[in-house]
């Protein structure tokens, strides 16, 4: 098997004051897998998320992302360019006035020229089918149209894997559909946590599950849902 | 506008008292002067008449243009940033509110003169202000994820266009105008 793009060892993870989340927990992503993650409500999905791109520092274990170990702040801020996460709340990420603008923060941010980055913010709408958003201010977009727009945004920096927080969240079944369609065409590896047996039956090479702070393989319990 | 005159309200009733002139009336043996009501009535005037011309030019604009606009007039960064955060942030802070609130209703509670109430209202404000400091520090993070670093990167649209000299123009000569009839 090839290299592995991102890979945690023996992650623990606390909040303060609570007990551990997260527990000698592995994980391996390799290239063009769509890795499904479930578990129940509160197991620690989200926290995962947010070890891999370092915005939570893990109490024990080893980040190793596009192969290198990840310490510091400063290491993972190629990692947050390279692996883009779309946070399970859309409001938290859609922070600027207009959904162009806030297209355009990544690409600007990594050093894009202007006239770069409206062509970046054309192509990646024209992608996503969003086109007629393009001038709207974001928070008066519905909540499935916050939800694409979030990943059209982390789109826009190209990234190289794909961190997906509930993205199926909220949306009617033709978005799901015109989603999955998205996802299955992209190129990237992701790692995507859903509810959704269906959605996930759909999308992923593998699936996984959380519980008691590790993962385990995925073993359905609703008969539709295949793992 | 009925905000602002409700502002003003007290010291415009106030003036008349405090201001020396001739005699207009006494109450409980306080003087009011008729230089104190004139004084009154021209900050009413000017009051409003400022609040009116403000409406008309800026509150016609969504709030988004006037931080993009002043952002184009150099008005400092942080202050742009404050604006637009505030537009954009406030709607959410209001549906949680507005959420608690009737998940409040739905249990039955009538906001009344009890230490019950106070205490729930309390409640209320203490996670308004917990919820909306931790969603900043979510929106950091999301903001540390897209490569910022603390500089802001701006997509900057706005031109000035032929329409924006001709608008000045007839805004300076309609003032000059109106100038020139004060002072002639
Ligand atoms: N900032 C925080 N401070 C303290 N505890 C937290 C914080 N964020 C999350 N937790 C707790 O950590 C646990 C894991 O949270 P996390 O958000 O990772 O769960 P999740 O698996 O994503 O759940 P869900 O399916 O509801 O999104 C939960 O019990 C939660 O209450
Ligand atoms: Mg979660």
């Amino acid at each position: 098997m090839s290299e592995a793009l991102i890979s945690l060892r023996n992650i623990g993870f606390a909040y303060l004051g609570r007990t551990a989340t997260l527990q000698a927990l592995d994980l391996d992503l390799f290239p063009g897998e769509r890795l499904c993650v479930s578990g129940p409500n509160g197991a620690g999905k989200s926290t995962l998320l947010h070890i891999m791109v370092g915005l939570l520092k893990p109490t024990t274990g080893t980040v190793e992302a596009f192969g290198q170990k990840r310490l510091g702040e400063k290491n993972f801020h190629d990692v947050r360019r390279r692996a883009g996460l779309v946070f399970q709340d859309p409001d938290d990420q859609l922070f600027c006035p207009t959904v162009q603008e806030d297209i355009a923060f990544g690409p600007l941010n990594i050093g894009k020229s202007k006239s770069e980055t409206a062509a970046i913010v054309e192509q990646v709408l024209e992608h996503f089918g969003l086109m007629h958003l393009k001038e709207r201010i974001t928070h008066k977009l519905s909540g499935g149209e916050k939800r694409l727009v979030t990943l059209a945004a982390v789109m826009a920096m190209e990234p190289e894997v794909l961190l997906l927080d509930e993205p199926s969240n909220g949306l009617d079944e033709e978005t799901t559909d015109r989603l999955v369609e998205i996802l299955v065409s992209l190129p990237q590896s992701m790692i995507l946590i859903s509810h959704d047996a269906h959605f996930r039956a759909k999308i992923a090479t593998r699936s996984l599950s959380l519980v008691d702070g590790h993962l385990e393989d995925f073993d359905p319990k609703c008969r539709h849902a295949k793992p | 506008m009925a905000s602002m005159d409700g502002f003003i309200l007290l010291i415009l009733v106030m003036l008349p008292f405090t201001m020396p002139g001739e005699t207009w009336f006494t109450l409980w043996g306080f003087v009011a002067s008729w230089d104190g009501l004139w004084r009154a009535l021209q900050i009413a005037l000017k009051a409003n008449a400022i609040v009116l011309a403000l409406l008309t030019l800026v509150g016609s604009m969504e709030a988004i243009t006037l931080g993009h606009a002043l952002h184009r007039l150099k008005v400092p960064e942080t202050l742009v940033q404050l604006l637009l955060f505030t537009v954009r942030y406030i709607d959410v802070l209001r549906d949680e509110y507005l959420r608690s609130r009737v998940a409040m209703k739905a249990r039955g509670f009538r906001p009344s003169n009890s230490i019950h109430s106070y205490k729930l209202f309390g409640y209320l404000v203490g996670m308004m202000l917990i919820k909306a400091m931790e969603r900043s520090e979510r929106v950091l993070n999301a903001m540390k994820c897209r490569g910022f670093s603390g500089k802001w990167p701006h997509l900057d649209q706005m031109r000035f266009k032929p329409i924006d000299l001709l608008f000045g123009l007839t805004a300076f000569a309609l003032i000059g105008l109106l100038l020139w009839v004060n002072l002639r």
